[in-house]
C-alpha cells in the first residue's frame, strides 16, 4: 500500500514537472537576420503571416531583427528560421539557402542596388 | 614665416606621398568606344568620390589596396571592379542594353519633379489610403482626406462634385499625369469618370499649381497618376457590389514585349435597381451602365522614353420619375438622361542630351473628342468638345543644380458646339502660350519657385499669371510654405452648373462673361513629431482667394430663376485648416481635421455666405491594422456644419424651404481582410442613415414652376453596405 502511495506520490510529481517544462502555447521569439531593403521586409513579412501557426511577424529593417509570435503547436522556432532562410536570408545561426538568394530580385541582392525603400546605412 | 613655409611644405609631403598611388583610368561606351563624362566613380574603403573628365578619364589616389571601385552611372547597370596594385590603367566598358535602364532615367525625371514641388504643399494619396474606402471612381477618392470636401451635386443624378477651399470644384485645376482631366464639357460629371482602381496615387496641392501647367487652378491642383506599364501588376481584377444594386468589374494587365510594355485598363459598371428611400417617386440614384477603357504603352531608347495610348468612357443612365424609360417616353413622367461619349488620344515623350546630364526636354500632346446629351425633364443640353492640348516642357540647370529652370510653350485648341433647350452656342478658343519657372535652393533649408507665364486668348486677349512659392524648414521637423500666384478661367456656365438643370428654374445668362481672374495667396505649416517611434503630423493653413471678376451662379434673386453674371471685386474666400494626425502605435492610426470657410459673395446684391458652403466641418478617421497586416478596419466621420440655403419665401408655403440646413455626420466605415494575392472588403457607407427629407421641392409636379432637385444639402439615399474583392498576380521582380 505504501508502495502504491509511493509512485502514485512520484507520479503526481513528475506529470506536475512535465506540465511545467511543457512549452507556453504562444511564443514570440526575435530573429536576426539579413534583410536590406523595403522589398526585403515585405517578402519575410508575408511569407511569414501567412505561414500557419504565425500570428504576426514583423521586421525592424534597422535592427534587422524580426518578431514573431507563434502557436508552438503548429510550427517550432527552428522551422520559422528554415522558412527565413528558404526565402533567401540568414536566420540567427541558420545560414540562407544560396538558391532562393539568387532568385531575389536585384534590389535584395545588392545593398548598393537602387530599391524604393532602402535600409538606411 | 620660414617656419610657415616649412609647415606648409609639411603638410604637403603625405600628398605627394599618395599621390604615387595613383589609379588612372577611362570609362568608354562598350559599342563605340567613346569616354563618357560625369560618370561618378565610388572607392569604397575610403568613400571618396570622383567624376570622370570630359574625355570619361579619371584618376584616383587610394589609400589601400585591394580596393572596390563602383561605377554607378545613369542608364548603365552598376559596374564594381577590384583593384589590386597601384598604377593600374583601367579600362572600363559601360553596357547600356540593360533592361533596368528605362527604370533608371525615369527616376531622374521623377527626383527632379519630387525636388521643385517640394515648394508647395502637396499631399500625396497613396494606395493604401485610397483602398480606405473602396472608392468607385475619383470622385469618391477624397472621402477621407481633408483638403478636398466632396458633396452629392442633386437629387437626381447620383453625381458628387468636389470642393476645395470651399470653392467649387471647377475651381480646382484637375488633370492626370500633367495633361487636362476634368476640363470643359466634362466639368459637371469628369469626376466619375475615371475609376478608382486605374489610379495608382493622387497629389493634392493647394492654391495655385505651377505655371507649367497651365492659368488654371485657383483653389488648388489635382493631378492623377494612373497605374503604368512599369508596374508589376500582371492580372488584376475588382469587383463590387453594393445593396443599391450597383455592381463594378475592374480588369486591368501589364504586357511585356521586349523594350515595349503595355497596359490595359477596362472598366464595367451598371446600376439596375430603383432605389427611393425618400418615397418621393424620384430615383434617388440614375441606373444604367457606364464602361471605360485605357490603352497605354511605355518605350524608351537611349536618350529618350515615350508613352502613349487611348483612353475612351462611354455613359447611359437613367434616373428620374420611377418608370421613365428614355427610350419610350410619352412625357407624363419626368426623366434624367445622362449620356456621354470620350475618347481621347494622348502621347508624352522624353528626351534627354547625350552632351549634358542635367537638360531635359518633354512634350505632351492630348486630343480629345467629347459628347454629351443630358436631359432634365423638358431641359436638354447636348454638346460636342473639340480638344488639343500641347505642352513642351525644356528644363536645365543653371551653373549648379541649386539653381533649376524650366520653360516652354504650349498651345490649347477648344472647339465647343453646345446647345440648351433651343438656344446653339458655338465657341472656338484658341490659346497659345509660353511660361517661365525658375527654381533656386538654398541648401536644403530654403527652395523658392518664381513662374510666370503669358498666354494669348483669342477671344480675351493677353492673360499674364505670375506665380510664387516657397519654402523653409526652419529645423529638420516642421516646414514653414508660402505661395501666391493668379489663376484664371474661362467659364462656360452650361457645362460647369449642369447639375443646377434639375429643376423648372430659368436660366437667365449675361451675354458677355468675362474670365474668372482670382488671386490667391496662403501659408502652411507643418510641424512632424515622434509618438513612440512613430511619425505623427500637425498641419495649418491658411488660404485666402480674391476674385477680381467670378461667374456667379445666383439662385437668390428668385426661387423660380438661375442669374449667372458677372460679379466684379466682390467675391472672396478666407479658408482655415487645422489637422492632427497621430500614430500612438505602429499599426493604429488616428487623424482630425477642423475646417473654417468664410466664402462670400454678393447674392441678390447682400454680401452673404456662398449657398450649400458650410462655414464649419471637421474630419476624424480612425485607421486600425493587425500587427500580421491580415485585417484592418477604417472608420471616417464627416461633420458638416450649417449650410445656408437658397431663398425660397417667394414659392408657397409647400414649397418653401429652411434658410439654413442642420448639422449632421456622415460616418463611413470598411473591413478588409488580406490574402497574399487576394484580398475582401466589406463597408457601409452613411451608418447613421442620415436623410434629408422632402429633398426635391414640388416632387408631386415635376414639370409644374416650383419644382427643384437641386436644392441639396445632405445624403437622399440613406445607408448603403458594399463587398467585394481585390485580386492581384504580380510578375516576379528582377
Amino acid at each position: 500500500m505504501k508502495n502504491v502511495v509511493l509512485i502514485l506520490f512520484v507520479g503526481l510529481l513528475t506529470t506536475g514537472f512535465t506540465q511545467e517544462t511543457k512549452a507556453p502555447k504562444v511564443q514570440t521569439i526575435e530573429v536576426k537576420t539579413s534583410a536590406i531593403c523595403g522589398e526585403c521586409k515585405e517578402r519575410i513579412e508575408n511569407t511569414l503571416n501567412f505561414t500557419k501557426g504565425v500570428k504576426f511577424a514583423e521586421l525592424d529593417l534597422e535592427t534587422n531583427i524580426i518578431t514573431i509570435k507563434y502557436k508552438t503547436a503548429d510550427v517550432t522556432d527552428v522551422q520559422i528560421k528554415k522558412i527565413i532562410a528558404d526565402i533567401g536570408y540568414h536566420a540567427d545561426e541558420v545560414e540562407r539557402s544560396g538558391e532562393a538568394f539568387k532568385n531575389l530580385p536585384g534590389c535584395c541582392q545588392d545593398p548598393n542596388a537602387k530599391c524604393a525603400v532602402k535600409k538606411k546605412e | 614665416m620660414t617656419k610657415k613655409i616649412i609647415n606648409f611644405i609639411l603638410l604637403f609631403l603625405p600628398l605627394i606621398g599618395l599621390a604615387q598611388n595613383e589609379v588612372s583610368g577611362k570609362i568608354v561606351e562598350k559599342n563605340n568606344q567613346e569616354g563618357i563624362p560625369g560618370v561618378v566613380i565610388r572607392w569604397n574603403q575610403n568613400k571618396s568620390y570622383i567624376a570622370t573628365n570630359i574625355n570619361g578619364e579619371f584618376e584616383i589616389n587610394p589609400k589601400t589596396f585591394p580596393d572596390t571601385l563602383t561605377i554607378d552611372h545613369i542608364g548603365y547597370s552598376l559596374t564594381k571592379i577590384v583593384v589590386d596594385k597601384p598604377m593600374a590603367k583601367i579600362l572600363v566598358e559601360l553596357d547600356n542594353s540593360d533592361t533596368l535602364k528605362a527604370i533608371t532615367v525615369m527616376g531622374k525625371n521623377l527626383g527632379k519633379s519630387i525636388d521643385l514641388m517640394s515648394a508647395r504643399h502637396t499631399e500625396t494619396i497613396g494606395q493604401n489610403e485610397l483602398r480606405k474606402a473602396a472608392c468607385c471612381n475619383l470622385s469618391e477618392a477624397f472621402e477621407t482626406n481633408a483638403s478636398i470636401d466632396v458633396s452629392i451635386t442633386d437629387a437626381v443624378s447620383g453625381a458628387k462634385k468636389i470642393q476645395m477651399l470651399g470653392l467649387d470644384g471647377i475651381y480646382s485645376q484637375i488633370q492626370w499625369e500633367n495633361m487636362p482631366l476634368v476640363r470643359g464639357l466634362s466639368s459637371s460629371y469628369g469626376l466619375s469618370f475615371t475609376p478608382g482602381t486605374w489610379i495608382e496615387s493622387i497629389q493634392v496641392t493647394k492654391g495655385t499649381g505651377p505655371v507649367i501647367n497651365g492659368y488654371e487652378s485657383v483653389s488648388g491642383l489635382i493631378n492623377l497618376t494612373l497605374k503604368a506599364p512599369s508596374s508589376e501588376e500582371r492580372f488584376y481584377l475588382n469587383t463590387y457590389a453594393n445593396i443599391f444594386g450597383r455592381g463594378e468589374v475592374n480588369v486591368h494587365g501589364v504586357q511585356k514585349f521586349g523594350r515595349w510594355k503595355t497596359m490595359n485598363f477596362l472598366h464595367l459598371e451598371n446600376s439596375f435597381m430603383d432605389i427611393d428611400k425618400n418615397k418621393d417617386d424620384f430615383r434617388d440614384l440614375p441606373i444604367g451602365f457606364t464602361g471605360s477603357f485605357l490603352n497605354r504603352w511605355e518605350t524608351s531608347g537611349e536618350n529618350f522614353e515615350s508613352k502613349f495610348g487611348i483612353k475612351g468612357v462611354f455613359v447611359d443612365k437613367t434616373g428620374g420619375q420611377i418608370g421613365f424609360d428614355r427610350n419610350n417616353n410619352d412625357n407624363s413622367k419626368y426623366g434624367v438622361g445622362l449620356t456621354t461619349h470620350h475618347l481621347e488620344a494622348f502621347a508624352k515623350n522624353g528626351f534627354f542630351f547625350k552632351n549634358s546630364n542635367t537638360a531635359s526636354l518633354g512634350t505632351i500632346v492630348q486630343a480629345k473628342y467629347h459628347y454629351l446629351n443630358n436631359q432634365f425633364g423638358n431641359t436638354v443640353y447636348d454638346g460636342t468638345q473639340r480638344k488639343i492640348y500641347i505642352n513642351t516642357i525644356f528644363s536645365d540647370v543653371i551653373g549648379n543644380t541649386n539653381h533649376n529652370y524650366k520653360t516652354g510653350l504650349s498651345f490649347i485648341l477648344d472647339d465647343y458646339q453646345q446647345s440648351f433647350n433651343d438656344s446653339a452656342f458655338i465657341k472656338t478658343e484658341v490659346v497659345p502660350g509660353a511660361f517661365f519657372e525658375y527654381t533656386y535652393h538654398y541648401l536644403e533649408k530654403v527652395t523658392v519657385v518664381a513662374g510666370m507665364r503669358g498666354d494669348y486668348h483669342n477671344l480675351f486677349g493677353p492673360l499674364l499669371t505670375p506665380r510664387l512659392h516657397a519654402k523653409w524648414n526652419i529645423s529638420p521637423k516642421n516646414v514653414l510654405r508660402i505661395s501666391a500666384g493668379r489663376g484664371l478661367r474661362v467659364a462656360n456656365p452650361y457645362a460647369d452648373y449642369t447639375s443646377l438643370m434639375a429643376s423648372s428654374r430659368a436660366w437667365v445668362v449675361v451675354q458677355d462673361l468675362n474670365p474668372e481672374d482670382a488671386i490667391n495667396s496662403g501659408i502652411t505649416f507643418t510641424q512632424k513629431f515622434l509618438t513612440n517611434d512613430n511619425v505623427s503630423t500637425f498641419t495649418v493653413d491658411y488660404f485666402y482667394t480674391r476674385f477680381l471678376n467670378q461667374v456667379v451662379t445666383d439662385m437668390d434673386i428668385s426661387p423660380n430663376e438661375i442669374h449667372i453674371y458677372n460679379a466684379e471685386g466682390t467675391s472672396y474666400s478666407n479658408s482655415f485648416q487645422a489637422e492632427l494626425s497621430i500614430k500612438p502605435f505602429k499599426n493604429l492610426e488616428l487623424r482630425g481635421a477642423f475646417k473654417y470657410y468664410d466664402v462670400k459673395a454678393e447674392f441678390n446684391g447682400f454680401l452673404q455666405q456662398r449657398a450649400f458652403v458650410p462655414k464649419f466641418r471637421g474630419l476624424g478617421n480612425i485607421g486600425y491594422s493587425t500587427r500580421n497586416k491580415k485585417w484592418e478596419f477604417d472608420l471616417t466621420g464627416n461633420w458638416v456644419g450649417v449650410k445656408r440655403l437658397p431663398h425660397t419665401h417667394q414659392n408657397p408655403i409647400e414649397h418653401q424651404r429652411d434658410h439654413e440646413s442642420e448639422t449632421y455626420w456622415l460616418v463611413n466605415g470598411q473591413i478588409t481582410y488580406k490574402r497574399p494575392k487576394i484580398s475582401f472588403y466589406l463597408g457601409g457607407e452613411n451608418l447613421l442613415n442620415v436623410i434629408q427629407d422632402n429633398a426635391i421641392i414640388a416632387a408631386d409636379d415635376p414639370f409644374g414652376a416650383y419644382f427643384d432637385a437641386t436644392q441639396l444639402w445632405a445624403p437622399i439615399t440613406g445607408i448603403n453596405v458594399y463587398a467585394g474583392l481585390h485580386y492581384t498576380i504580380k510578375y516576379k521582380k528582377k
